[in-house]
């Protein structure tokens, strides 16, 4: 699923990880979109649980490194008969002693190009913080499921947070105003 | 202590009899070495004969510790997640009479092929340490002994399985009765070998190193005696560390396939294995480049003819398709998590390895004793190349039967290792 | 592994108390703290006159010469990257393998790394002499018509510091985003909030934000893996690449990868030890971490006692008389001190850790980190001043000591790498808190904070 902003829905709030799981699965049975969840720490289960596919920061890490295997082997090839310095008896544009410089661009090129990845893919940096749903709490020891409800089904939506046993249940329209306190 | 239901499931799982397809793929591949031996000895020049001998000899050698060495690590790190391999992986030691036979038929019968033997001036240490006599003794003896501390080491895994009465019912003859011999309490005895292989995990793993490196430079860097590599030894080691692993990726592939132990080797532990894996074959890769590129790089003549003389002619084709064997295709095809859980693909990349390893080999022992000219011509090295193969399969399959057997005699996992037990006892959750 | 295997081991803490105890290292400095802190600037002021006083006088100043070209500077400088391996090992290596042990520890391990090799980066600068000609390494087009040369392992060494600084960076920052959001929502408004808040770039802990975190970490690691390898194999081709005798052997890329790392976690128990007293994490940095290091300090010093052995058997094996006249003159000649100081050091001493008692003690650790630091810096002056001063012709022979500036310049750099890593710990969490809290058990109904 995408992250995308919505201006309505319910931020269940939770102290225990069960229930936040719990929340998060009656919701995918229940058809109710889940608009986003907040992790204090990051959690292999739940990403398992929301999303099929694997994150595609691979594909840009694999392109950046082979970018930079080319180009460490191009720099080295090309400058090497820019201006030819023949030295120690070894010739010119020999690749072996140039494994090394393409070995430490695949590298390094590919580190760079996961850190544009992450920041692409991860929305970062995310200008709009802190968002309609986020709480300080959520990086302490508290977890957040944000429920995409209509008028249609907002109660359905409510149920899930509150038999999930949310410590609270926000308006995300009026956060300012919890709609039900467990 | 095992669960009563995790000791049965095990017990289940251990094959009563050699399974079917392991025997004929061990009867194929012993009659494929009787041919090899016959092609390099009846069809090969002079010296191809103990070419084979040689490189069986020294891939067997290696191979046969290092399952052990898995198994020590394992208990060094006190590692949790390998425990599911470690029987798989200790079987490995079914390897030492291959290894001893070959070894002993060649320092018996290629006296004329060594080439130091044969020379008056030995430069440095080498008129002293390369003596017949003296060198025959300390490959055989440092052998083994290597031997010696690594059944012991599997003495004590496999004695921790026989203190289940369960384990002890079911295998209360031949080898299972040796193993149970004067077990009077279970949980003291479990506890008694477990603290001795803890002890004796370190020097198992010490003594490989160093009597594994300095079988490298009496085997084979010694037939070319004014050439050295200090790292030789270590890429020796390294070398069938990383065959050994995927010859036990193959065969937990194989039972885990046949004989009910998915719940014991999982998607996510076939990945880890396959991880060390591409891990040992970048280790393996390194330790060859870095010998590689400190030769060519300085340009020595006492060093670089090592090199020049393998570089030219079919050997030169030999090394890149070594390179691509052992290097290459298994570190490419292992970046992809699809090959890593894929029974089929992780398999091949094992053998390909195999053949990698064994090519490099022979490009260490051929050139000296065959007193290659260069640039070789294909023809010259294609029957030593090929009958050196096939005794290879030969050896390997003498020990897939023995290993086969072996797994009837014991149970296929280490129930009595606390920490497997624990992991995969009813209520516990694992990796 | 079980969970309760874990909690033993690791101990068992609200998320909470995780926070609380990791961002309370970040409050006002106490006396300790303070004192050693102006130490550093004092050390620091020390490597600062030197090298004024150096680049004012000239290489002159310092006591190489004709043969030995290469003294303390090139020593200092191996020796500072191979103190960063250890990071990169912990948080890299140990990530992939999912050892339990590295959470709490591989924080302040990847910090180390960093201020190593910037420390490190700065001494081939004080080697020039003329640091004003530094840009000419560099790979672009220029005036003088010539590129660098991608054969020497000189410009090799420049691409793998680079890069290993680089990507410790990234890997270093990307794996404090969750941590520093964490620090920012328990500040204060005000400047530091604010800084926070830049630094954080919006981090939230959402699904997408750790979806994508958590693979790119896995890339991070597994790209940082490899440079743990090369780095210090290219360090030492600067030595095996050429033809002296002591240097050119093939045994020396992971002879010097087993020393980084040996070195490497010798300075992380250095440090560490002290630091969970003065800070109080000693219920997080338990005695179960400490155990581990000293496991693989002691694996790292059996590799090192490996190299040394099979290099002196080949020199005699070999009968090249190049390669016996060095290891030779090595134990018996004008240098023998620093030899047997360093196989002491490196070989003799971390023995004691086959004993569990050793491993146990607190004091026994310390003792033998900073044994183990001697050991290796001498190791890396061994090598290369006893080579260049015992070479091929007894004619050439020669010898060289250190003079009081290169001393000062020696001392600077450990008082700038400690400065560095003393102000990381107070301005971000040195343990990683978002880790941490990943091993332990997740919150569960009724528990109290």
């Amino acid at each position: 699923m995408s992250r995308r902003e919505t201006s309505q829905g319910l931020l269940g709030v939770f102290d225990h990880y069960d229930g936040m799981i719990e929340a998060i699965k009656n919701a995918q049975e229940s058809d109710v979109e889940i608009c986003d969840v907040f992790l204090p720490a990051g959690d292999h289960h739940v990403l398992d649980m929301i999303y099929k596919k694997r994150s595609p920061v691979r594909f840009l890490t694999f392109a950046g490194a082979i970018t930079g295997l080319i180009s460490g082997f191009a720099l080295a090839i090309l400058t090497s008969l820019v201006w030819n310095l023949v030295v120690g008896g070894k010739p010119v544009t020999n690749p072996i002693p140039f494994v090394v410089v393409g070995f430490e661009l695949t590298i390094l090129f590919g580190a760079l190009a996961t850190l544009v990845a992450v920041l692409i893919f991860g929305g970062l940096p995310f200008r709009k913080f802190p968002g309609k749903a986020y709480r300080p709490e959520f990086s302490l020891d508290t977890f957040g499921v944000w429920l995409s409800c209509t008028e249609g089904n907002r109660d359905m939506a409510r149920e899930i947070l509150k038999s999930a046993d949310a410590k609270e249940i926000h308006d995300i329209s009026d956060p300012a105003s919890p709609e039900v306190q467990s | 202590m095992s669960s009563e239901k995790l000791i049965q499931e095990v017990l289940q799982a251990t094959p009563e009899k050699i399974p079917f397809a392991l025997k004929t793929t061990a009867i194929t591949m012993i009659l494929l070495g009787i041919v090899g031996l016959a092609i390099s000895f009846g069809m090969g020049n002079d010296g191809a004969g103990w070419v084979a001998i040689l490189v069986s000899a020294v891939m067997i050698i290696g191979l046969a510790v290092a399952g052990i060495i898995f198994s020590a690590i394992f208990q060094i790190t006190a590692a949790k997640w390998g425990r599911s391999y470690r029987r798989l992986a200790e079987g490995s030691v079914v390897l030492m009479p291959v290894g001893i036979v070959l070894l002993v038929i060649y320092l018996i019968g290629a006296d004329a092929f060594i080439p130091w033997a044969h020379m008056e001036h030995l430069t440095g240490g080498k008129h002293v340490w390369l003596v017949r006599g003296f060198w025959d003794a300390r490959v055989l003896g440092s052998l083994i002994l290597m031997y010696a501390m690594a059944l012991y080491f599997l003495y004590l895994s496999l004695r921790k399985d026989f203190c289940i009465a369960e384990v002890r019912n079911r295998f209360a003859t031949g080898l299972g009765a040796w193993l149970a011999k004067g077990i009077r309490d279970d949980n003291a005895e479990r506890l008694r070998c477990d603290t001795r292989m803890s002890y004796l995990a370190p020097p198992v793993v010490i003594a490989y190193a160093i009597i594994m490196s300095f079988l490298a430079f009496d085997l084979i860097m010694a037939l070319e005696p004014d050439w050295f590599s200090t790292l030789f030894g270590a890429w020796y080691f390294i070398s069938h560390l990383f065959v050994g692993t995927g010859i036990i990726v193959t065969l937990s592939l194989y039972y885990k396939a046949h004989h009910d132990l998915g719940r014991f080797l999982p998607e996510l532990k076939q990945r880890d294995i396959a991880t060390i894996l591409f891990a040992f074959c970048f280790l393996s890769t390194s330790f060859f480049w870095d010998q590689f590129l400190t030769i060519w790089y300085a340009n020595l003549p006492e060093e670089t003819h090592f090199l020049i003389n393998r570089a030219q002619g079919s050997l030169g084709t030999l090394v890149i398709v070594g390179l691509a064997t052992f290097f290459l295709l298994p570190f490419v095809a292992l970046i992809f998590r699809k090959v890593k859980h894929s029974r089929m693909l992780l398999s091949t990349v094992s053998a390909i390895a195999l053949i990698g390893i064994f090519i490099m080999r022979f490009l260490e022992i051929a050139p000296p004793t065959l007193s290659l000219k260069h640039p070789a011509v294909f023809s010259y090295i294609a029957i030593p190349l090929l009958g050196s193969f096939l005794v290879l399969l030969g050896s390997l399959g003498i020990g897939l039967w023995l290993y086969a057997k072996l797994l009837t005699k014991v149970p296929v996992m280490p129930i009595g290792d606390d920490i497997f037990a624990n992991e995969f006892t009813e209520g516990n959750t694992h990796e | 592994m079980s969970n309760s295997d874990m909690t033993e081991k690791l101990g068992k803490f609200s998320w909470a108390q995780v926070d609380r105890d990791i961002l309370a290292t970040l409050s006002r400095p106490g006396p300790v703290y303070t004192a050693v802190l102006a130490l550093c600037f004092i050390l620091v002021a020390i490597g600062g006159i030197s090298w004024a006083y150096l680049i004012k006088t000239g290489m002159g100043a310092t006591g190489l010469n004709n043969p030995v070209g290469w003294g303390s500077f090139i020593t200092t400088f191996v020796f500072w990257v191979g103190i960063g391996h250890a990071g990169t090992l912990i948080s890299a290596i140990l990530f992939l393998l999912r050892a339990p042990w590295r959470t709490a520890i591989f924080r302040a391990a990847e910090a180390s790394t960093i201020f190593a090799v910037a420390t490190a980066g700065m001494f081939p600068l004080i080697h020039l002499g003329r640091v004003w000609t530094a840009y000419y390494i560099l790979p672009y087009p220029n005036g003088r018509e010539l590129w660098p040369n991608f054969r020497s392992p000189l410009v090799w060494d420049v691409l793998a510091i680079t890069t290993y600084l680089t990507v410790s960076l990234i890997f270093f920052y990307v794996g404090l985003i969750p941590d520093i959001a964490a620090a920012r929502d328990r500040a204060k408004p005000g400047l530091r909030k604010t800084i926070l808040t830049f630094l954080s770039l919006g981090w939230m802990g959402n699904l997408q934000q750790w979806r994508h975190y958590l693979a790119a970490y896995v890339f991070f690691a597994a790209l940082a893996t490899p440079l743990v390898i090369s780095v210090h194999s290219v360090v030492s081709w600067d030595f095996a690449m050429s033809i002296v005798p002591g240097w050119h052997t093939t045994i020396f890329a992971p002879y010097f990868v087993a020393g980084a790392i040996l070195s490497g976690v010798a300075m992380v128990l250095t440090f560490m030890i002290p630091l969970r007293v003065v800070f109080r994490l000693q219920h997080l940095i338990r005695i179960y971490h400490l155990q581990a290091m000293a496991k693989l300090l002691l694996f790292t010093s059996l590799i090192v006692g490996y190299a040394y052995g099979i290099e002196l058997f080949i020199a005699w094996y070999s009968g090249n008389i190049f390669e016996q006249e060095i290891f030779l003159y090595r134990p018996t000649g004008d240098y023998a001190f620093i030899y047997w100081a360093m196989v002491t050091c490196n070989v003799f001493v971390p023995l004691v850790f086959f004993f569990k008692k050793a491993r146990n003690s607190i004091w026994t650790l310390f003792i033998v980190s900073i044994l183990v630091n001697f050991g290796m810096w001498f190791e890396r002056f061994n090598i290369i001043v006893s080579s260049l001063a015992h070479e091929f012709m007894p004619h050439g022979w020669g010898l060289y000591s250190m003079t009081l500036t290169e001393w000062g310049i020696l001392f600077g750099s450990f008082g700038w790498f400690f400065l560095l890593l003393l102000a990381f710990f107070k301005v971000l969490p040195s343990v990683s808190i978002a880790e941490v809290k990943e091993s332990m058990p997740h919150p569960k109904k009724g528990d109290k904070s």
